[in-house]
């Protein structure tokens, strides 16, 4: 049910509905009239998009090109599939039976073109026909002022246009229709966007009975890992991503991935990494009535070639380090780890900055000999607002209140002029920021900002603090 | 508390022996009683933990004094009340920021978990331990777990925490806080100078006071004169609300003073 202008309509129905005469764009007040103690649900398309993705994830046991068709279409690319299935047929009968357990109702078609198949499994039943060209007008074009047009031109079925010239038909009904036939008519390619990239290379487990238990699963995706091993030495090649999805015999599909730092193919590394990467896992894995298959997708390869161990341990320390960075990633998630990045700016919150481990590293400048530290080593992100006392409004702070303490500044060395980024902005605007290295009496030393020019851009600046040296 | 004679067997022998000559790699502070009480320095493969607002700084000398290659793993539980490490910062302390790596594990428990991960990796030149406020999750159990793991695979271990000292089992315990610093021309502060107090070692002397002053340049400590049995001063004094900003405040009794006299005669 749905609201159109203010008016309720019926959206769709199910097949006891349809019998009792029920049809899509009845008000409701007349399906009410009909059947008095008819079931209503608001019309929802977000949660209908939603269940017709996780079908589509579900729908990747059969292939791994699966596209959501909405309002109400699967399209699987079952090329090369079938035989795994038994054929076509009994991979179809599959698919239907699977989903009539779920409680829906499948119309399947299959045919060389997305085009082709959808339109089959939307008109075919009506029709009757099991060829594309004893469907309707309605397959070839949505439009209601086209069909006219073909049926008052004598047309009937697609089969009645595609025996026309093609010509004659771009020049009457535009290139749209003669595209939208050449689809349907099997005759053009018609290349299909999957909802998940397909791997290069995967491996899988089907289990007669589903399996429930964790030791299970965990035997078959050691087995999984030893399997996509063999084709990756084959390949001299190791994965950096491997991305493990558990079917559900209910057609829920979980998935678990885990990313290396550097081309990996060592089953007992990898079972161990998922291990960390399933314990971690803010929902645990909920087996359900249990997993009917497995499979393992690696996405991302690399060359990997045998490695000889130095003399010097080298290499070892470095194996050793990138093991320990995949095992906190798979522990605590990718983007825990940082390194310390430097970026070329003045301003100093942006000198330095965090940036993923692992993507190559910067050389820092080294300091002057001989002068103390003009950078804290912790720094305030955002600065904190302090209130200061100066003698004049643009001399050195002589106290400062910073999280309800009073310090009294012994020594101070500015102040370090640092302008704004005004060439980044329209109006060539923004604060100057004096910073000031303070040491208060007990020897704690800060870094303090004025920010603004007192009289000049400001006639009251704030101050702040940015930064710690001890 | 009864004493348990038939369990003290089951527990490891000290690593430090006081007196015995133990052939352990050792990082010297450079400061003649406190390596002593140390008997040497601070063992490189134990666990030892800081107190203290300085912490962060005493931790990052104390690597880049470590004669250890590799990166240094820089564990913290996510919390950032006191700003986050800085690049620039720590290459002025001396260190090279690229062998920083940065965990923040977001929880004392993970935390714990990646620490015992990273013990494990003997690549690394350290391992630091950063909590805040009382992490209880850090009970003894844990501080003796942390010690065997660098006792075991030889990495030093720091662990920088945060509230009232807690028992533990790590070999030393510090209090680190700033000290006055040496003044440069013009009354500029001068090199970062700490003042550490060896609060408790197992197996050792303990309650030593000492000013340590951080040479960059060399990476290393420089003992900065005796303060025994002084004690450390309090860092700051919270005041009610007396403290108003005023636009042009008196001037200061001290430097303001001078700063007047200095104004008087270069207008005489």
């Amino acid at each position: 049910m749905a609201s159109d202008r203010g008016r309720q309509i019926v959206r769709a129905a199910n097949e006891a509905a349809l019998a009792l005469g029920l049809t899509p764009g009845l008000a409701l007040a007349d399906a009410r009239a009909a059947v008095p103690d008819v079931a209503v649900a608001a019309f929802d398309p977000d949660g209908d998009a939603a269940c017709l993705d996780w079908l589509a994830r579900g729908a990747t046991r059969w292939s791994p090109l699966v596209r959501a068709c909405p309002p109400h279409g699967l399209l699987i690319d079952i090329s090369g599939c079938a035989h795994l299935f038994g054929g076509e047929a009994s991979l179809v009968a599959d698919a239907v039976t699977r989903l009539g357990r779920l409680g829906f109702s499948a119309q399947p078609a299959l045919a060389a073109t997305p085009a082709a198949a959808m339109a089959l499994a939307r008109f075919g039943a009506r029709s009757g026909g099991e060829r594309v060209d004893d469907l309707p007008l309605a397959a070839l074009s949505e439009l209601e002022s086209v069909q006219t047009a073909l049926r008052r031109a004598g047309l009937k079925c697609v089969g009645d246009v595609a025996r026309l010239p093609r010509a004659a038909i771009a020049a009457r009904f535009g290139e749209a229709l003669v595209a939208a036939l050449d689809q349907l008519r099997e005759a053009a390619p018609e290349p299909l966007d999957p909802l998940l990239p397909a791997a290069p290379m995967a491996a899988q487990r089907r289990f007669a009975q589903p399996v429930a238990s964790h030791d299970a699963v965990r035997a078959a995706l050691a087995k999984l890992l030893l399997a996509v091993q063999v084709k990756l030495t084959a390949l001299g090649a190791g994965g950096r991503r491997f991305a493990l999805a558990l079917y559900r015999a209910d057609g829920h599909v979980a998935e678990v991935a885990v990313e290396t730092a550097a081309p990996q193919r060592d089953p007992a590394v990898l079972l161990r990494l998922f291990d960390e990467r399933i314990a971690a896992l803010n929902d645990p894995l909920d087996p359900g009535f249990g997993y009917d298959l497995l499979r393992l997708a690696v996405p991302i390869t690399a060359p990997l070639a045998e490695t000889q161990l130095g003399l010097d341990g080298g290499a070892l320390a470095e194996t050793q380090l990138t093991a320990l960075v995949d095992r906190l990633s798979a522990r605590l998630g990718q983007g825990r780890l940082k390194r310390l990045a430097r970026a070329d700016s003045h301003i100093p919150e942006q000198a330095s900055f965090l940036a993923a481990l692992g993507h190559g590293e910067d050389s820092w400048p080294a300091p002057d000999p001989g002068e103390p530290p003009g950078r804290p080593i912790r720094m305030f992100d955002p600065p904190q607002p302090i209130e200061v006392l100066a003698e004049v409004p643009d001399g050195p702070p002589r106290r400062f209140r910073w999280r309800g303490c009073v310090h009294d500044v012994t020594a101070h060395e500015g102040p370090e002029r640092i302008a704004a980024q005004w060439w980044r902005r329209k109006d060539g605007a923004g604060l100057t920021r004096d910073y000031w290295r303070v040491e208060d009496a007990q020897g704690q030393r800060y870094w303090l900002f004025r920010h603004g020019l007192y009289e000049q851009e400001t006639d009251s600046p704030r101050w702040y603090i940015h930064g710690l040296f001890a | 508390m009864p004493s348990q004679p038939a369990f003290a067997h089951r527990l490891p022998r000290p690593t430090v022996q006081p007196g015995g000559r133990v052939s352990q790699p050792r990082l010297g502070l450079d400061a003649g009683r406190l390596d002593a009480a140390l008997n040497g320095g601070l063992v490189l493969a134990g666990c030892h933990e800081i107190y203290g607002p300085a912490a962060t700084a005493f931790a990052l000398m104390l690597v880049l004094a470590a004669p250890r290659a590799g990166p240094i793993l820089w564990i913290s539980d996510g919390r950032e009340e006191d700003g986050r490490l800085y690049g620039t910062g720590i290459s002025e302390l001396g260190g090279d920021p690229a062998r920083l790596w940065l965990v923040a594990a977001g929880g004392v428990l993970p935390m714990l978990r990646a620490a015992s991960e990273a013990q494990a990796c003997t690549a690394l030149a350290a391992v630091v331990l950063e909590s805040h406020g009382e992490a209880r999750a850090i009970d003894l159990t844990v501080t003796r777990r942390l010690q065997l793991a660098a006792a075991a695979h030889g990495v030093f271990t720091l662990m920088l925490r945060g509230g009232a000292p807690r028992p533990s089992a790590a070999l030393t315990r510090w209090q680190a806080q700033a000290a006055p610093t040496r003044r440069l021309a013009a009354d500029a502060p001068g090199p970062p100078r700490l003042a550490i107090t060896l609060a408790r070692q197992r197996g050792g002397p303990a309650d030593i006071n000492q000013q340590l002053e951080w040479n960059r340049d060399r990476r290393r400590f420089v003992a900065a004169g005796q303060s025994a049995g002084q004690p450390i001063p309090i860092h700051a004094v919270p005041i009610g609300a007396v403290f108003a900003r005023r636009r042009h405040p008196p001037p200061h009794p001290g430097a303001g003073a001078a700063a007047a006299a200095h104004t008087a005669a270069a207008a005489a």
